[in-house]
């Protein structure tokens, strides 16, 4: 299957409460299954933090109470395997909805990663077979949100995945 | 033969918190923990060194949960995983897509 990363440069997170409607750049992106059949599986997050001062950020992986709606921009989505091809429908990723933003499920938390944006380092891998999934194309199984709670840290980083 | 009796989870994921770079008075300068993922919601649970009390396995599907899941489990529910609910919903997909392609006959 199509193994991909979604990647983001240089975002300055906001500090957006659960079920607040995000607005664009707020968040280091959004990775929205591409079909109402489509799984995506999520086996590695890597926030590298890039302030120049101290500022300790709460970024949380978790589900959508809101699916966003329309293209999905500023954010890279690409193949992994340069020889591979891309499935006919493929997953939609970045910070920019065209359409409407989404917002974060106060109850569908999958991770948080704090960590100071002043150069540290946020990584997670998963187990092979523990992925973290998405599926579908309505909340909150259809889209995962990379955001803040808490902290206003600016960081690059991805999300390895793969659409099953 | 080896029998693991430990009642840990095996197998396990990576989390790193690196603030080691941080010009900062930061408590905890590299966080290392494994993790696992709860089967029945997918949260990821990353296991506290300090912690005590067992973790909960659930029995149906043979894998450890998260203590949210573990509290519903106990009191009654029964094992339901993720992957479960995903594959309920790709067959009912599956066959309403079925008997759209049906032809009724007069």
């Amino acid at each position: 299957m199509a193994r991909y990363s979604a990647s983001w440069s240089s975002i300055t997170a906001a500090a957006v409460a659960d079920t607040t409607t995000f607005t664009a750049g707020q968040a280091p992106g959004f990775l929205r299954s591409g079909a109402a059949t489509q799984q995506l599986k999520v086996n590695e997050v890597y926030i590298g933090g890039e302030d120049a001062a101290s500022n300790p950020t709460s970024f949380i992986l978790g589900r959508s109470s809101t699916i966003s709606v329309g293209a999905l921009s500023v954010g890279q989505n690409n193949l992994l395997d340069f020889t591979g091809t891309a499935p006919g429908t493929t997953a939609s990723f970045g910070s920019t909805a065209a359409t409407t933003f989404p917002q974060r499920s106060s109850t569908g938390y999958l991770l948080d990663l704090s960590v100071n944006t002043y150069g540290g380092i946020a990584r997670w891998q998963a187990r092979y077979g523990e992925e973290i999934t998405a599926y579908g194309n309505t909340a909150p199984g259809g889209e995962l949100v990379l955001s803040s709670k808490t902290g206003t840290g600016k960081s690059s980083g991805h999300i390895l995945y793969e659409v099953v | 033969m080896l029998i693991i009796t430990d009642g840990l989870p095996r197998g396990l994921g990576y989390l790193s918190i690196d603030n080691r770079n941080v010009e900062a008075p930061v408590k905890n300068r590299l966080f290392e923990a494994d993790t696992y993922t709860c089967t029945h919601c997918e949260v990821v649970v990353i296991m506290n060194p300090e912690r005590k009390r067992p973790r909960y396995k659930c029995r149906g599907c043979n894998h450890h949960i998260c203590d949210n899941c573990a509290a519903i489990r106990e009191a009654g529910t029964p094992c339901k995983t993720y992957r479960q609910v995903i594959t309920e919903a790709l067959e009912a997909a599956e066959r309403q897509a079925d008997s759209g392609k049906s032809i009724i006959l007069p």
